[in-house]
């Protein structure tokens, strides 16, 4: 495991909402939230949804309300006695009912305990709301207390040793310091939060204290720490779309384009001109102000722009690379800028670029100029540069532009091996009849979002999504190009049927 | 995620910048260079120092030439990959490391550039002739073209990271040396508004550098050497209208001058940055 390379940082998927709770039994249990759930101690009334056993906890002490129509979960302190800490921060008396309905975001740390947090009652009860928690997670739990110094990372000479492949190999280091722990982030590459926060450097751990290093949640009671051993993360990209306007609002590009795709997903953008597909790739890049939200593995793109961007790779339909240098130097640059090298030996960078490359299909090519290379060369290698950098979204404009049938295919199927390597890859083409399995003859795509201009806005409108064969007996045609001939405007050579399909589907999502 | 350090980054757009600008035959550059250093020495020729209009016409062209030199170097270096910066960018690199690679790339070719400017310069004239005010007139001359060249080389990355295309970099291109022409004080006097904007150009600091060192202010006119022979002006009178301040031969006025250029380009470094980081700026 030492000898494996970090991964960049994506929280897990945003699985079913969980709480993870441990409290004085030092016994960590995940409790899957369902719609509004009440939470409370344990006694002889009516039972709360979701119960412990701590003294300091009131009989109804708080409530999960559940919002449907955003997905999102809010919490309210039923006006309790000791109140709850959220992200260390008290609730506040706010009506009869209780206090102000707060929104929860994966990895906030709900603590019911003294107002001194410094000083934990020993009947505490943490709960960390979780969206990327399973619930066969397997805890473990160290006992820390003979230690002066706790170094945890995925090294193996680490104390406490992590699977997971966002932690570099030493990533952060605790020192005791009196009754508390300093936390050091050992120039990791994805960070270290501490009770929800991103730390800078160094900061002071106090006991019931919750450390987060990439999905790993780390919780300090007493002299052990409980972790978990998260597996590989997969992802997913929530797209929801409310409008995106340019000309100071006057003008509409998309309206209402709502999606979601998970990882292994291959999908397939398919739209006439003036459509909106640059419009939409734009906004899931987050190149440009859009009225809407970007999910991407349960984090706001728009929120977390900067730390985000790089998930989200970009391949251009016009290609961005120096022709005047070697295919493989371009691919070492991009290692040596996104691999930093506490992390990453150069042998490791070297090796990651090779096995990029035996995939890509580009080895033969290493030492060529991207001058000397042919256009559907160059997209291989520009495909090439979005692989160093372990992102979880492809986005490729016409990657198959300007190539010859057998290329085509054979650039689709390198993306598809993409996508199957839990990756969302999704692609803007004009032939995609031509991304076909050459054994099965079935569709290189799973997935098909298919983009109208209404006549009545002019905007963009989402007239499918959904699989291929779903695609096809929705538009009625048997071949996918087909489908731009039932929604493009006469003037195109279409039928000029985008509204019909745009409130078909409409009606069909309810 | 996070990014390699910027140090980090700036090493391997370097060597990036480096490998590419051999590749793309960067001697050609240097040849340039010497070709107009050449051209430029051959025209001021061996009596440089003979009096105040050929010294002060003198030092202007070798300016006119390192500004020259230096904003051709790099003027499309930035704008022809915008989009290649944009890509890149959201792949996790830095702006400045970008900028400040480019801004090391040039100081290397500036240096080269220099030596060749310097060497052909002193071929046809001697500037051991000159006055001087640190070491000797050489290394002072040196120094000056320099950092003349560097930071004319800083200012066409400035240029180069306005502009959007190459095509409107090239068009830009003239206004600017025709700017720093003008403001160097030598082809007409500047007042006022004119005076304060030559303040923020390389040329009026390259020439108040060169006259400084050489005394430019000690020189007679060539117009005083007829009167001279023909008894109309006595010695030790002269018909020169006052000193220019900025050519004082003084060490506090060319460590000023030499100032202000280093302060120019790292103001250029700065804007080429900033210009970057507002057409890549985050939705």
């Amino acid at each position: 495991m030492e000898s494996e390379k970090t991964v960049g940082f994506s929280p897990a998927p945003p699985l079913a909402a969980s709480l993870l709770i441990i409290d004085k039994r030092c016994q960590p249990t995940v409790v899957p939230l369902r719609g509004n759930m009440t939470f409370g101690r344990r006694h002889s009334g009516p039972p709360c949804d979701i119960l412990v056993d701590s003294p300091i906890v009131g009989r109804r002490h708080g409530e999960f309300i559940f919002d449907a129509s955003q997905g999102v979960y809010y919490y309210i302190d039923n006006n309790s006695l000791n109140g709850t800490f959220i992200n260390g921060v008290k609730t506040e008396y706010f009506n009869e009912r209780g206090s102000k309905a707060i929104r929860l975001s994966d990895g906030d740390i709900l603590r019911v305990d003294r107002t001194d947090l410094n000083r934990p009652h020993p009947e505490a009860v943490i709960m960390i709301f979780c969206l990327s928690l399973r619930f066969d997670e397997r805890w473990r739990l160290t006992d820390i207390g003979r230690y002066a110094n706790v170094t945890i990372g995925r090294g193996s000479n680490n104390i406490i040793k992590l699977t997971d492949m966002a932690a570099s190999r030493t990533h952060a280091v605790m020192r005791r310091s009196g009754i508390s722990w300093v936390v050091f982030d050992n120039g990791s590459s994805n960070g270290v939060s501490l009770n929800g926060r991103e730390i800078n450097g160094n900061a002071v751990m106090f006991d019931h204290d919750v450390l987060k290093i990439g999905n790993t949640v780390l919780v300090l009671f007493g002299n052990t720490l409980i972790y978990n051993n998260p597996r590989e993360s997969t992802g997913s990209l929530s797209v929801q779309i409310n409008k995106k306007t340019v000309d100071f609002g006057r003008k509409t590009l998309l309206s209402n384009i709502n999606f979601s795709v998970e990882s292994g997903d291959f999908v397939l953008i398919l739209g006439g001109s003036g459509a909106g597909k640059t419009t939409l790739v734009k906004a899931i890049l987050g190149d440009g102000k859009t009225d809407g939200r970007i999910i991407l593995n349960g984090q706001d793109l728009y929120a977390n722009f900067k730390s985000m961007k790089s998930q989200i790779g970009l391949v251009p339909q016009f290609l961005t690379l120096r022709v005047s240098d070697t295919v493989k130097n371009t691919l070492i640059d991009i290692a040596d800028i996104k691999l930093d090298r506490k992390n990453y030996s150069k042998q490791e960078k070297l090796q990651r670029i090779d096995e990029i490359m035996n995939k890509v299909g580009i080895k033969n090519l290493e030492n060529h100029l991207i001058s000397q290379l042919s256009g559907g060369q160059k997209k291989k290698v520009s495909v090439a540069c979005q692989l160093v950098g372990f992102q979880k979204v492809f986005i490729c404009d016409e990657p198959d532009s300007g190539l010859d049938a057998a290329s085509r295919t054979q650039q689709m199927e390198i993306l598809r091996e993409i996508a199957d390597n839990d990756k969302i890859v999704m692609v803007i083409s004009h032939e995609p009849d031509d991304a076909v399995d050459e054994t099965t003859g079935r569709s290189l795509f799973t997935k098909v979002v298919v983009l109208a201009k209404s006549s009545r806005d002019g905007a963009g409108h989402l007239a499918f999504y959904g699989g291929v064969e779903e695609a096809k007996r929705h538009f009625g045609v048997s071949r996918l190009q087909d489908i731009m001939k039932e929604i493009n405007p006469p003037y195109e050579g279409g039928k000029g049927l985008a509204d019909e399909y745009i409130d078909k589907f409409d009606s069909q999502r309810g | 995620m996070k990014n390699t350090s910027l140090i980090t980054q700036t090493h391997v757009y370097f060597k990036k910048v480096f490998r590419i600008s051999l590749r793309e035959k960067a001697w050609k550059y240097i040849i340039f260079a010497a070709i107009i250093s050449f051209i430029v020495a051959a025209i001021t020729g061996p009596d440089m120092f003979k009096n105040f209009d050929r010294t002060n016409s003198g030092y202007f062209t070798l300016c006119s030439a390192c500004i020259w030199i230096g904003i051709f170097n790099s003027i499309q270096s930035v704008c022809r990959e915008h989009e290649i910066i944009r890509a890149e960018y959201r792949q996790g690199m830095k702006l400045s490391a970008y900028i400040f690679a480019n801004v090391c790339w040039q100081a290397l070719l500036c240096l080269v550039q220099s030596a060749i400017i310097f060497s052909i310069s002193c071929i046809f004239t001697d500037f051991g002739k000159s006055a001087h005010l640190l070491v000797n007139p050489y290394v002072e001359v040196f120094i000056t073209v320099y950092l003349l060249t560097f930071g004319a080389a800083v200012l066409g990355i400035m240029v180069s990271s306005l502009a959007g295309t190459p095509a409107t970099a090239m068009t830009i291109m003239p206004f600017v040396l025709i700017v720093q022409l003008i403001m160097s004080g030598v082809l007409f006097e500047l007042k006022d508004a004119s005076e304060a904007v030559s303040y923020i150009t390389l040329s009026k600091w390259g020439m108040s550098s060169f006259g400084s060192i050489s005394d430019l202010n000690g020189y007679h006119l060539a117009i005083e050497e007829p009167l001279r022979s023909s008894g109309a002006l006595m010695p030790g009178v002269s018909v020169m209208p006052n000193k220019n301040e900025f050519y004082s031969h003084e060490s506090a006025r060319l460590f000023i001058s030499w100032a202000w250029i280093f302060g120019l380009t790292v103001f250029s470094t700065i804007v080429s940055i900033a210009a970057l980081k507002i057409k890549n700026r985050d939705s």
